[in-house]
């Protein structure tokens, strides 16, 4: 008995690897789907076991596939070479493994009657997975001087030198010392947690090898590629979209992204934020919209294949919100990619047209919210995309979201109940749409596009504090008072710090790398060198002019 | 179809496939806007992952151009990966107007192929220095292959292949991109009076 923690593809085996450096090989055979007209020549091929024909549908209709069974995964290279092949996606290891009940990250009872899950879909692995992290003064970078290490997310190492790590899963941020069953360099992926990456391997049911160096559109593809292999649709290693012909009116309409409101720049008392739900991915399943049911109609549609693979990751993130947040965060990143995915012209699953209803159905959903608001007596403050800020009272909020849930399918839930909000001019004095700030009940910040990824720490530390500053306001009236006194003295207290002697302050990072301002121009900060204070004082005022405006 | 240059229209009036290149990007956006809505009623395939067409630049053009309708004139579809042009480029019955149907830089013989399998008239408006591709881009299937360049206060047209017309070249004023010649603004300056 043990966790799957990877597997090897043999000949006519796989070896797999268990927990604890363990591994077993267990017999099996791959499959491979292929469209070919003379199935007999497939014998010719030495690795083939068995050939069966099998009907399958596929986005142009019925076809006859032929399932080739191969004792040597190696096969796949010459049929991709010579034949059109079709499911390629999950891995024929994978589709293998799955038959097997070898499902990774699973407990798994291996004997000689058989192999049998032990724990559920939604059981986070007893493994040992540890993180290997490099940081310097500046902060987390692949090439600080110094080593954090955590075991199962807890810290374990602090130090200088180059740790020996070893454990089921380790994932390393530069040159390290490991030994472990699978080892991902983090300096060639997205920077997401190990917790999550294993995340997304039990939810696509693919191995953590085959997924951890692709983007999150890889797990996605693999998520609703089981799902088509279920129902035996065949989809194609290249799909061909041919775009329904559209009108120059037709593609106006279509052709547009989620609906945006421009504010009205001011603060103003007593609001509430309202957000639908997962919007997209909820409008994929509740619409039921995928690229094999475009020329289904409106009405006898069988459930899309995007809506079902979509529909589990929406349950599965619901239960994980309740068990652990950072499981849920990996599965809400994988709904968040399965809009552009939609879309994207490579994807397997994508085609534009699904794309634009999906961004029509959203443009329609927020203005009947918009519509509903008005007509309750609601006044609108702002609205973006999937969130709208309105001021009135809460009773007639709540009706306005069951309203809008029994309209639309959508449900509407209160993101932020603010004391008071504000919506910024931007340098033209004209509002701003993405940009926000308030305090919520309960006297936190809530802000969006504020404070910025790419700023020198010296800014962002000053915004926070002006804003922490405007938070002891509960009323909108009383934080402009605050932001009124205490602007003059806090811009003075930071332009101080541009000229002094604090190297972190200075530290802006740009696309992960860490830059600093020298009298000479940009340089990279893994040393300091000096800074230019003039420049942070010119950028601390420009700031504070700024704010200035907002609370005007 | 038309380009709404006469003299142009008169060269490649009797090709079935006609190319317009230019290195300058701006140049032949705004040239292939104009004949598209000089075309009208037309069908059009843009190739390529974004952008491409102006629909509120084709609406503004038509209006000066005197042209009612123009949304419910022009049909559109868009290809965006290599292997879907191909495939758009046949499901197209009549005359066509192609968008840089080269710009993956790839399977220049299946796309070369499908123009030149097509029955109807075909204009092609491509980005880049095709005279550097030669045939290997396709360059055997055109009729006429005509070059655009900008020039001071205006642009040129160069034939550089026609089996008609030997190698020459016309001069316009920018301007004759944007309103028609004949009409001019004299119509919009007396509105009013």
């Amino acid at each position: 008995m043990g966790y799957v923690i990877d597997a090897f593809p043999g000949r006519g085996s796989i070896k797999v690897i268990l927990d604890s450096f363990r591994s077993v090989n267990v017999k099996t055979t791959f499959p491979i789907y292929v469209k070919i007209e003379n199935p007999s020549v497939l014998y010719d091929h030495p690795n083939v076991v068995s050939v069966s024909e099998e009907d399958w549908r596929s986005f142009e209709g019925k076809i006859k596939l032929y399932r080739v069974e191969v004792d040597d995964v190696s096969a796949l290279d010459y049929f991709k070479k010579k034949l059109t092949l079709y499911n390629t996606i999950p891995s024929p290891l994978s589709q293998a493994m799955i038959r097997l009940n070898l499902l990774p990250f699973r407990l798994v009872d291996i004997s000689w009657n058989g192999i049998q899950l032990i724990s559920s879909h939604l059981d986070f692995p007893q493994i040992k997975f540890v993180e290997l992290r490099r940081y310097d003064w500046f902060g987390y970078s692949e090439s600080g001087k110094y080593y954090r290490v955590f075991v199962n997310g807890k810290p374990s190492y602090d130090g200088e030198g180059i740790p020996r790590v070893d454990g089921d899963v380790v994932y390393c941020e530069g040159p390290c010392i490991a030994s472990a069953s699978v080892f991902i360099d983090r300096a060639s992926r997205p920077p997401i947690s190990l917790k999550e990456l294993i995340e997304r391997s039990l939810a696509s049911k693919a191995l953590l090898r085959e997924i951890a160096y692709s983007s999150v559109g890889k797990a996605l593809t693999i998520n609703e590629a089981w799902v088509a292999l279920s129902r035996k649709f065949a989809v194609p290693s290249i799909k061909i979209n041919v775009e329904n012909l559209k009108s120059l009116k037709k593609l106006r309409e279509a052709d547009r992204a989620g609906l945006t409101l421009f504010p009205r720049a001011g603060l103003y008392n007593e609001a509430y934020q309202l957000d639908f739900v997962s919007m997209y991915p909820s409008i994929i399943v509740n619409y039921n919209i995928s690229p094999e049911l475009l020329d289904c109609g409106r009405s006898n549609c069988p459930l899309g294949i995007v809506p079902e693979a979509l529909n589990d990751l929406l349950e599965r993130r619901e239960i994980l919100k309740n068990i652990d947040k950072e499981r849920a965060d990996a599965i809400k990143l994988m709904l968040v990619a399965s809009f552009g995915y939609l879309g994207y012209r490579n994807s397997k699953f994508g085609r534009v047209e699904t794309y634009e209803a999906v961004t029509n159905t959203a443009r329609k959903a927020l203005t009947k919210v918009i519509m509903t608001a008005r007509d309750l007596g609601l006044t609108v403050l702002h609205g973006i995309v999937d969130s709208i800020v309105v001021q009135g009272p809460r009773d007639v909020i709540e009706r306005l979201m069951d309203e809008i849930s029994m309209d639309t399918g959508l449900q509407l839930r209160i993101d932020a109940e603010f004391d008071w909000v504000a919506f910024t001019p931007n340098l033209s004095m004209e509002p701003h749409p993405q940009r926000y700030f308030g305090r919520v009940k309960g006297g936190k910040i809530k802000s969006k596009g504020v404070i910025k990824r790419n700023q020198p720490n010296l800014v962002k530390w000053f915004l926070e504090d002006l804003l922490n500053e405007a938070s002891k306001g509960a009323r909108a009236e009383d934080a402009k008072r605050i932001v009124a006194d205490e602007l003059p003295a806090l811009t003075e207290r930071y332009v101080k710090i541009c000229f002094s002697d604090y190297p972190l302050a200075y530290v802006m990072t740009i696309r992960g790398v860490p830059f600093i301002r020298g009298t000479w121009g940009f340089y990279k900060a893994y040393e300091y060198r000096g800074h230019d204070p003039y420049y942070y004082e010119n950028y601390v005022k420009r700031v504070s002019d700024e704010v200035r405006r907002w609370f005007l | 179809m038309k380009t709404g240059f006469p003299e142009v229209d008169d060269i490649i009036a009797y090709d079935a496939i006609t190319e317009f290149f230019s290195l300058d990007y701006n140049l032949l956006f705004s040239f292939y806007h104009k004949v598209i809505v000089e075309s009208a009623p037309i069908d059009l395939l843009l190739v390529g992952e974004r952008g491409g067409l102006n629909p509120y630049s084709l609406t503004q053009l038509a209006r000066v151009l005197g042209i009612s309708n123009i949304d419910d004139k022009i049909f559109v579809r868009r290809a965006f990966k290599v292997e879907d042009v191909p495939a758009s480029i046949s499901s197209f019955k009549g005359e066509l107007i192609i968008v840089d149907p080269y710009h993956h830089g790839k399977f220049i013989d299946e796309i070369a192929a499908s123009i030149k399998e097509r029955g109807s008239r075909t204009l092609i408006f491509s980005f880049g220095n095709r005279l550097n591709y030669k045939s290997t881009f396709g360059w055997h299937v055109a009729s006429s292959i005509l070059e655009l360049k900008e020039t001071k206060g205006g642009f040129k047209v160069r034939l550089i292949k026609s089996p008609a017309f030997p190698e020459f070249e016309l001069k316009y004023p920018v301007g004759a991109l944007y309103y028609d010649e004949k009409t001019g603004l004299g119509p919009w300056l007396t509105l009013g009076l």
